[in-house]
């Protein structure tokens, strides 16, 4: 448990430098349900979470630096950056992900329990007796993936157990406003299974209940719903800290932080000191910033890693004109397939004349664009790939050429007009457009404290 | 590096009369031979590309394939005197014997959908499996598109091969979600880790008057979706090969048949052969102009045909059944040869299979093309119920006719 708190609070003060972007799910709060949960599973037994899921990785065994080098998009594990905060996934510790979309894990999850049912009944492998947690929120229980795969575990008895944490708020969306009957755990009956709540802020009772749903998964008995009530205590994810909730909520939920009530405990009933919880802090603090030092010091995902991986067999990118399957050509997976003048060979790689060439925009060129270039290649003005290419944190971002440029901090701090590759087309020199979206990056990294 | 192509004869004439029921629709096929076949070897599996032979022969150790044959014109009428192994069939049971085959051959293949099981399908695809591997490997599942489509994607990705059955293609609309993101996505974002080796299949295309719901041509929507190949059977044999393939790939693919197909009758070789996913089809070689069509299209096509060949016209028709990614190389030959191109589709005008093909035929092959490339494709309406409108709306071949007539002036 404080390993994922370290972890997440490390999360926020790494997303806030510019170490990581997009939308980053915290599960500050949360923490005993994961913990309890978790913790109690082999290794063998799956785990199906949400966005917010980086405890979930943590309790299930993923390395601590392989999930912040994920976070920093880098290429070492376990995703190799492709797959970022809300899709965290592992093989070898049977992390099915990490879901974008509510609802969505729950079906994944169900199809991993009938893997493990079918192993026992029709592959006759006697001694298989995995169980899938799935672990969601109280917002995705309105969706209907939810209800029909409730259904399903239930005619199956599949060796599962969902695991609501109901923290009251969907973003910003109270459960209370949005259920007609928030009690959730009472939907678990209504599909012929055990619905169970628990307290979700008390890290042993959810272990109790817990060994109670695993026990009837790996006998055969069906699938439980499990309800936590837990409470987050930071906003929903790190890109929108506007919140509706209550601070008198906050409060009474931040009374029963996980982390401090199993504390007081510990030191009451004695199997454990202070001395040694704090030890115990250290090491964790130690972890964690050893996590973000190997994070920092991956490389980022070379450029021959964009094909990669979107076909298990990669011959179903297809044969080309030239009669060979597309993955033969080395070029093409790299990226950096010929761009001839006229007629552009197709294969994403739409880039530049030779392999490892600086040049952007694989797919995004068009015709049009290349003819109002004064250049003879598919490359950019100089000034340009500066901006695109540099290895500067700044720019790990995607570039559409075709919308907003985008200005490194160097120049945003330098008083040159800069062109943008719109007024390029128009063929004007200095341009409104790129001073308008100047101002406003400007505007943007000064609200994020990167700029004086 | 020769194009390889089996020889598959010609489709007699399609009755021209709308008749009610799908059973009366009977088409006699002259058998599917190659060269070879004819020389009394075994028959061909599988058009190969002579080129790096070890990538295509990766799990396929099993099967015997000819370097080199070539359809030809004559092969039509003399292929009908070939051997006489092999075995007549219909169209969906040629796809209940791939998809059976394959169970026997690994236990880890099961199927997944609605009336699956205890009906055997509703074409009747899944007939006797549920008698013959139980309950739990043809799944009756409730109707839950999205769900059991992510079910079936969870299965996969914990060690599993479902093919997950949509009862018509247009069900599928309600699994997108799973599609889309898990099925098509899943293996990229989790770096490598997970494979989803699910066959999504289904009826689609426009039926003897399903209504606007039942006639969707889902290939359109789907295609988009990085991760994912598409194919569409056409004949019982590439139905069986390609649903074997489907099935032994690591790629998800989605497999679509056609409603009104599933009664073609063929003979198909006793042996076991699989058809490359991602190659098109030669149906008809010529000189004068490339037809590149899928599905039930194919049959218009060839009746098509028929009339252009008495006119005079020499039409080259590929069944380009490989979806997503195209066949570019196959498409790309005959470009050069006939330098003039006609897409015929059943999808509609807007955002269609044709659409994507027009513009990846432009992209590649501009030079070689005398003429603009002209694509029917059924008009931009929700199908209509009457059949007459519903006949409109699909493209007949008295259209096709015209626009190779056109296309040759």
């Amino acid at each position: 448990m404080i390993l994922g708190r370290a972890f997440e609070d490390m999360c926020a003060q790494m997303y806030f430098r510019g170490k990581m972007f997009g939308y980053v799910h915290l599960y500050n709060g949360q923490e005993a349900v994961s913990t309890g949960f978790i913790k109690l599973l082999k290794k063998e037994d799956s785990v199906v979470s949400t966005y917010r899921g980086h405890m979930h990785a943590l309790s299930k065994g993923v390395p601590a630096r392989a999930v912040m080098s994920e976070l920093f998009g880098k290429t070492t594990r376990c995703c190799r950056g492709q797959g970022g905060s809300m899709h965290m996934f592992s093989r070898e510790h049977n992390l099915l992900g990490g879901f974008s979309f509510i609802g969505e894990g729950i079906p994944v999850a169900t199809g991993a329990a009938f893997t493990s049912k079918y192993r026992r009944e029709v592959l006759k492998e006697a001694d298989c007796d995995h169980v899938t947690l799935a672990f969601f929120g109280d917002g995705t229980c309105n969706n209907g993936q939810f209800f029909e795969c409730l259904n399903m575990a239930a005619i199956w008895k599949l060796p599962i157990v969902f695991v609501v944490q109901n923290n009251l708020w969907a973003m910003a969306m109270s459960h209370l406003r949005a259920t007609s009957d928030p009690q959730i755990y009472k939907k678990g009956p209504a599909f012929g299974m055990l619905g169970i709540h628990v307290d979700g802020m008390d890290v042993l009772k959810v272990r109790e209940v817990a060994q109670t749903a695993i026990a009837r998964a790996r006998s055969g008995e069906g699938p439980t719903l499990v309800e936590c009530e837990t409470y987050m205590f930071r906003e929903h994810s790190l890109t929108g800290p506007e919140e509706l909730c209550d601070p008198a909520e906050k409060a009474h939920y931040a009374a029963r932080d996980p982390i401090a009530a199993l504390k007081r405990y510990l030191i009451e009933n004695n199997p454990a000191s202070e001395t040694e919880l704090k030890a115990i802090d250290k090491k964790i603090e130690e972890l964690v910033e050893d996590a973000v030092e190997f994070a920092d010091e991956s490389p980022h995902p070379p450029r021959n890693q964009l094909l990669e991986n979107v076909f298990a067999d990669p011959k179903g990118f297809g044969i080309g004109p030239d009669g060979r399957y597309r993955c033969e050509d080395p070029k093409f997976m790299e990226g950096t397939a010929q761009c001839k003048k006229r007629g552009i060979e197709r294969g994403p790689g739409g880039g530049g004349e030779t392999p490892g060439d600086p040049s952007f925009g694989e797919g995004i060129i068009s015709p049009i664009f290349e003819s109002a270039l004064p250049l003879a290649s598919c490359q950019f003005p100089k000034k340009f790939t500066k901006y695109l290419t540099s290895a500067d944190e700044a720019h790990d971002r995607d570039v559409s050429i075709h919308w907003q440029p985008y200005f490194s901090l160097e120049s945003l701090l330098s008083e040159e007009p800069l062109q943008s590759s719109l007024d390029l087309i128009a063929g004007q020199s200095s341009s409104h457009h790129a001073e308008m979206e100047k101002g406003r990056q400007v505007k943007e990294l000064k609200g994020q404290g990167r700029l004086p | 590096m020769a194009a390889i192509f089996h020889g598959v004869g010609a489709a007699t004439a399609l009755s021209p009369s709308p008749s009610h029921s799908v059973d009366s629709k009977k088409f006699q096929l002259a058998p599917s031979r190659s060269l070879s076949a004819r020389k009394g070897r075994i028959a061909v599996v599988r058009s190969d590309s002579s080129v790096n032979l070890s990538l295509n022969s990766r799990g396929r150790k099993d099967h015997l394939w000819i370097p080199n044959a070539v359809a030809t014109k004559t092969d039509d009428s003399a292929a009908s005197t070939a051997s006489k192994s092999g075995h007549e069939i219909l169209l969906f049971e040629a796809l209940r014997e791939g998809l059976e085959e394959e169970m026997d051959r690994d236990p880890h293949v099961c199927v997944m959908g609605e009336d699956v099981g205890h009906y055997g399908g509703s074409y009747k695809v899944t007939k006797g499996l549920a008698e013959k591997f139980g309950d739990l490997r043809v799944l009756d599942t409730p109707i839950a598109e999205n769900s059991f489509t992510g079910m079936g994607i969870g299965a996969a990705m914990t060690g599993l091969r479902p093919v997950v059955e949509g009862m018509n293609m247009g069900f599928l609309l309600l699994a997108f979600n799973q599609i889309s993101n898990n099925c098509g996505m899943l293996h990229y974002t989790s770096g490598g880790q997970f494979t989803i080796p699910v066959v999504i299949r289904g009826p689609g295309g426009v039926g003897r008057q399903l209504g606007a719901e039942h006639s969707q041509r889902l290939e359109s929507y789907f295609q988009s979706i990085p991760g994912i190949q598409m194919v569409a059977c056409s004949t019982p044999y590439n139905a069986k090969g390609l649903m074997k393939a489907a099935i032994r790939s690591e790629n998800p693919v989605i497999l679509f048949e056609h409603v009104l197909l599933y009664n073609l009758k063929e003979r198909i070789p006793d042996e076991d052969y699989i058809c490359n996913l991602e190659e098109a089809e030669m149906v008809r070689p010529g000189e004068h102009v490339t037809i590149l069509t899928y599905s039930r299209m194919r049959y218009h096509v060839m009746q098509a045909a028929k009339t252009l060949v008495n006119k005079g016209y020499d039409p080259e028709v590929i069944d380009i059944r490989s979806l997503k990614p195209f066949d570019l190389y196959t498409i790309g030959n005959s470009v050069k040869k006939t330098h003039r191109v006609l897409i015929v589709e059943e999808c509609m005008r807007t955002g269609g299979i044709g659409a994507s093909l027009t513009a990846a035929i432009n992209e590649n092959f501009h030079d070689y093309l005398d003429a603009p490339i002209v694509c029917l494709s059924s008009q931009d309406v929700p199908t209509p119920y009457a059949g007459t409108l519903e006949e409109w709306t699909v493209v007949q071949p008295a259209q096709i006719v015209t626009a190779v007539e056109q296309l040759c002036q």
